[in-house]
């Protein structure tokens, strides 16, 4: 069985969870291009006036004239699509990410083998309580009635068997035709895809050629396309459970060093080396804690790891005694030397995004703002200027 | 034995000579400053842009890769001076970043002092030490010259740890630190390259109208000579000065 997992207008809704204040109204998310600005994506408010991805800004500022212009962070939405993977990778490591409907919509293929429909539930809301995004899901044999299925909203479960006869009512648009197929169609008058599934094979090869005949494959149900998975992201993990809980960080120093050379030797042997290390700590009263931390350079020596150790564990309160330590290392990267530029071409304020970005993500707290002058010469220093929120535009 | 101590010196000699060769190639490619041993590397500096500051420290301004401190006493003109560098590290479309732990930014006088706000990035932390590791991080990264710290009021709360990992850091890294303080601990004195000490002398009134105010600045310390030396400054009301 394959699983289709849809979240619709997926990026503005990412940009929603950050500010909560865009709820209220359209949300279009623009790529400030020099040569043509052109939107990324929108929200479901937007798409209903008319706006798409692709389309220009002045097209979309007719179209939606109240909409919020946000300049599009697709790094902030790879992001967030890496949540929902590693959600949907506790259930199978095969999944599949379709790229042409991103960032727009989140469409993930999940090749659940044979999985229960008491499984089917939690994934489903195990997501939306990861994510604060609605998501709806599609269980069928075959990639086309699986997406179908999840057009539906909610979750739903298509028999096998039922495929042909579930996908029939839906327009024949959903197979995906060319501009000159859809013509023929509607000179044809065929409207559903069980009217296309209906034609005879030779006459969808005269009229429609090869891509033609592998459609009508499909509107009959014959969906065997394989989900091609996604590759998961290295992570490297160390855990130690005590029987007697740790009360003294000497003690545990010395569990950090010890956990920090065996993550040394199996960094080594990847020829890895770490950006993202979490760590969560499990107290005696079951609290668990845990702490990121985002590094400027990436990291491989046991000094360094336990040193990163050591700064996550200072910002965790202590409540009690110890009783597990777990070190997850996320974001490996290679730790063979690579050529440094000696003339980079890079902006110094797109340097200056990407370094504030990498801050911001470590210390979250702190504010980065660019400042502006407001009224001159007010008595009030407030009202002198403005500081507003860095890198937005 | 005495062919072998032959062959050795003889290969290292080569050796030294292919290496000069290299460096005398890159330096007719690239520029005389393109490569060069670290003893050879001098320091740079940014000018404070009060000539007769710049005149009196030893290196003609405040060292990149090093921390300066500034001690104000009140409106006696360590913050211009900052300011002015936040305005001198801008040359070359650069970032300069400045570090508001007062919340106390004015962007209209900091125009005044010659700064390009579009090249400017304020941060906000909500206590010392935060701040302290972001201006690690930031200078570390290489993309600012100077990173301004408003530290009035709060360099009890800084840790000696705190300041040296600042301190490795920065020497680190080609970016200059500037703190403005209103009282030198030892923590900071021990962390810091260079300290200037601000007090105001007089206000000049044009009229009724105040016009401009006078500084001296006393040189504390200033590697490598130690010398105690004071120069007059002068600061009109728009930030400017003569």
């Amino acid at each position: 069985m394959i699983a289709c997992v849809v979240m619709d207008a997926f990026a503005a809704g990412v940009e929603r969870h950050i500010q909560p204040a865009l709820n209220r109204q359209p949300v279009i998310l623009m790529d400030y291009a020099p040569k043509r600005a052109k939107v990324i994506a929108c929200s479901g408010e937007a798409a209903a006036l008319g706006v798409q991805p692709g389309i220009t800004l002045s097209r979309a500022r007719g179209l939606c004239t109240n909409g919020k212009f946000i300049a599009a962070d697709p790094a902030r939405y790879e992001r967030a699509l890496d949540r929902l993977l590693e959600i949907l990778w506790m259930f199978s490591n095969r999944v599949e990410v379709d790229a042409a409907a991103f960032p727009q919509s989140a469409v993930c293929y999940v090749d659940l083998g044979n999985l229960n429909a008491v499984d089917l539930e939690r994934l489903a809301s195990e997501m939306h309580k990861a994510l604060h995004l609605r998501a709806s899901i599609g269980v069928a044999g075959g990639k086309l009635p699986a997406r179908l299925a999840a057009f539906k909203g909610g979750a739903r479960i298509v028999p096998h068997g039922d495929e042909r006869a579930f996908i029939a009512p839906f327009p024949v648009d959903c197979l995906g035709f060319d501009k000159e197929s859809r013509r023929r169609l509607e000179l044809l008058g065929i409207k559903t895809i069980g009217q296309y599934a209906d034609l005879p094979s030779s006459a969808i090869l005269g009229q429609f050629g090869k891509a033609g005949r592998t459609l009508h494959a499909l509107a009959n149900g014959w969906d065997r396309r394989p989900v091609t998975p996604r590759k998961m992201p290295p992570v490297e993990s160390a855990l130690r459970t005590f029987d007697d809980p740790l009360t003294s960080r000497l003690r545990l120093d010395i569990v950090v060093q010890k956990i920090a050379d065996e993550l040394e030797a199996r960094l080594a042997d990847r020829v890895s080396a770490l950006h993202e290390m979490a760590l969560t700590l499990t107290f005696e009263d079951l609290s668990a804690h845990t702490e990121r931390l985002h590094l400027l350079e990436p990291v491989a020596s046991a000094k360094s790891i336990a040193r990163v150790i050591g700064q996550l564990l200072d910002r965790i309160p202590w409540q009690g005694g110890v009783m597990r330590i777990e070190v997850q290392l996320a974001h490996l990267v290679s730790a063979v030397p690579r050529q440094l530029e000696l003339f980079t071409h890079k902006p110094a304020r797109q340097q200056l995004i990407d370094v504030t970005g990498v801050l911001i993500e470590r210390y979250g707290k702190a504010g980065f703002y660019e400042a502006e002058i407001g009224e001159v010469e007010a008595l009030v220093l407030e009202k002198r200027g403005t500081l507003r929120k860095w890198g937005v535009s | 034995m005495g062919s072998d101590v032959r062959y050795v010196t003889k290969s290292i000699r080569a050796m030294t000579n292919r290496l000069q060769q290299t460096l005398f190639d890159l330096q007719t490619r690239y520029g005389d400053y393109a490569i060069q041993t670290a003893k050879t590397a001098p320091l740079r500096t940014l000018p404070t842009g009060f000539a007769a500051l710049d005149a009196a420290l030893s290196r003609g301004g405040v060292v990149c890769g090093r921390i300066t401190t500034l001690i104000t006493t009140g409106t006696s003109g360590a913050l211009t001076v900052g300011y002015h560098l936040l305005g001198r590290g801008q040359s070359f479309e650069a970032f300069t970043a400045y570090l508001d732990l007062n919340n106390s930014f004015d962007p209209e006088y900091a125009v005044g002092c010659g700064v390009t706000l579009n090249q400017l990035l304020v941060i906000r932390a909500p206590d010392a030490l935060l701040g302290i590791e972001i201006a690690r991080d930031l200078a570390l990264t290489n993309t600012v010259p100077l990173v301004l710290v408003d530290l009035v009021r709060l360099a009890d709360d800084l840790s000696a740890a705190t300041l040296d990992r600042l301190h490795d850091g920065v020497i680190r890294a080609h970016a200059a630190v500037v703190f403005v303080v209103d009282r030198l601990t030892p923590d900071v004195e021990a962390v810091s390259h260079t300290i200037l000490r601000f007090e105001r002398q007089s206000w000049h009134f044009d009229g009724n109208r105040l016009n401009c105010y006078e500084s001296r600045v006393t040189i504390l310390k200033d590697k490598p000579q130690p010398k105690t030396e004071s120069v007059t400054i002068s600061i009109d009301h728009g930030g400017s000065f003569t």
